[in-house]
């Protein structure tokens, strides 16, 4: 059994199609260790909601016309989890709010919202 | 799993279509309309029957009659997300909601006055569209039923709504949905995306009354966010395929214009977004030689083609032998131009 209530050590997000942009983006990775400590509890609190362990490692999407594809990864110091997910594919929300929060994290201080 | 034979793995039609298509009308609950769209949208697309979607009626309404939906998502994920204006409503403050309600308008009424095409499926399909989805998020998509916006993060890209050949570019995606049905992969899933680039851009043409020779020729002009010393002049270059952007942010504008810079990697489902380039230009060398208004006779040729000449699996010698011998059709001068086109980008 998977403890996703430990720490993770890293996120990845890495995101490609789409309607605009459609090249693979750099994988984005997040290394928790270096967070301030709000920031890393507001980690873990989105990685414990995304329930990475109860995912499926893959989406099984329609390929629906301009949908973001994303991958998801979590690693914690035991084990890791990724998920791929489409726009649209039934996924759960949760794991928009986690890759939306590593990709907005990524961003210069000045331009994030 | 399904044991039935002919169906394929994890995937069995035990209802009938016109049950499915009850329910996706006909339903209360919006999670089983969806449900039941989404599995329209799937036997339509893996059977390669076109008829099936062909025939789904969403409502008796008169030919012209246009129904437009918006929906807000609030940030969210769920779709379709809160009603916030409905056909025939003044518009309110919300931009967003506004400009999708508009454009959809307008996407509508090209089809009905240009094309004789009642809505996406033929059959005065509502238009249903959800904004501000997601947060920070950069895109928009057709979900088989219905548009999604995303508002942009504010930093490269603006709202999705912003542009009117965006909006007819997804709403194009479900006229192909209804129609060719061309699988989202590889060279059938870049010509998918490049008839939602034609008609995108003459939607846009046409409500500004541009010809081909006036017209800009680019799809999502405003949406990126503009910044100085790099170009972000849009999302893509009919005219002059991987020039449309070139920003440390962004990268480079990947679309060939020809055959020989075929994009062969796998990325964005085997390059449909990127490979799109080339059908693209021919489609713009054709309209440009011939001259007019795009839409008249150049339009009429691809429209035709889509409707009638292409399947699921078509590729670019398909749609290019399909055009060239519809162009016939309009004459001698449109059938050189459509050959030329084609021969250009190196098909
Ligand atoms: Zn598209």
């Amino acid at each position: 059994m998977i403890d996703q209530t430990a720490p993770p050590i890293i996120v990845e997000c890495q995101r490609q199609g789409g309607i605009a942009f459609p090249m693979r983006r750099p994988k984005i990775t997040l290394d928790v260790a270096g967070l301030p400590a709000e920031e890393r509890a507001t980690l873990q609190h989105l990685v414990q909601a995304a329930d990475m362990a109860g995912q499926p490692a893959d989406y099984p999407g329609p390929g629906y016309p301009d949908a973001l594809e994303t991958q998801l990864t979590v690693i914690w110091p035991s084990h890791s989890a990724t998920v791929r997910f489409r726009d649209g594919d039934g996924h759960p929300a949760p794991l928009d709010e986690l890759a939306g929060w590593v990709l907005r994290h990524n961003r210069p201080e000045q331009e994030k919202k | 799993m399904c044991q039935h034979d002919g169906c394929p793995p994890h995937v069995c039609f035990i209802i009938p279509p016109h049950m499915m298509e009850h329910v996706a009308t006909h339903s209360p609950d919006p999670t089983m309309r969806r449900r039941a769209m989404r599995n329209l949208y799937h036997q339509g697309r893996i059977r390669g029957m076109r008829e099936s979607m062909n025939q789904f009626a969403f409502a008796g309404l008169a030919t012209g009659t246009k129904r437009r939906t918006i929906y807000d998502a609030k940030h969210g994920g769920d779709l379709p997300g809160t009603l916030v204006r409905s056909e025939g409503q003044a518009a309110g403050k919300d931009v967003a909601v506004n400009e999708a309600y508009d454009y959809a308008g307008k996407t509508y009424d090209f089809y009905m006055q240009v094309l004789k095409r009642n809505s996406v499926d033929n059959k005065g399909m509502r238009l249903d569209s959800t904004v501000h989805y997601s947060t920070d998020y950069d895109n928009a998509f057709w979900n088989g039923q219905q548009m999604v916006y995303g508002d942009g993060d504010g930093h490269l890209f603006d709202r999705f709504t912003k542009c009117l050949d965006v909006i007819g570019h997804e709403l194009t995606h479900g006229v192909t949905q209804f129609t060719a049905g061309l699988d989202y992969s590889s060279q059938s899933g870049a010509l998918n995306e490049s008839f939602s680039d034609v008609f995108g851009s003459l939607i846009k043409q046409q409500a500004a009354g541009d010809t081909a020779a006036k017209a800009d020729w680019l799809i999502g002009e405003g949406l990126l966010i503009p910044k100085a010393g790099t170009n972000r002049t849009a999302l893509r270059s009919l005219k002059a395929p991987g020039t449309a952007y070139d920003d440390p942010d962004l990268g480079k504008d990947p679309q060939p214009a020809t055959m020989k810079d075929y994009y062969s990697g796998s990325d964005d489902n085997y390059g449909v977004h990127i490979n799109s380039g080339i059908p693209n230009h021919a489609f713009y060398l054709a309209a440009t030689k011939i001259g007019g208004k795009a839409w008249e006779v150049a339009g009429a040729i691809w429209y035709e083609v889509l409707t009638t000449r292409l399947q699921l699996w078509s590729e670019f010698k398909d749609a290019a032998a399909a055009t060239r011998e519809v162009a016939q059709k309009h004459g001698a001068a449109a059938g050189t131009a459509v050959d030329d086109a084609w021969k250009a980008v190196g098909l």
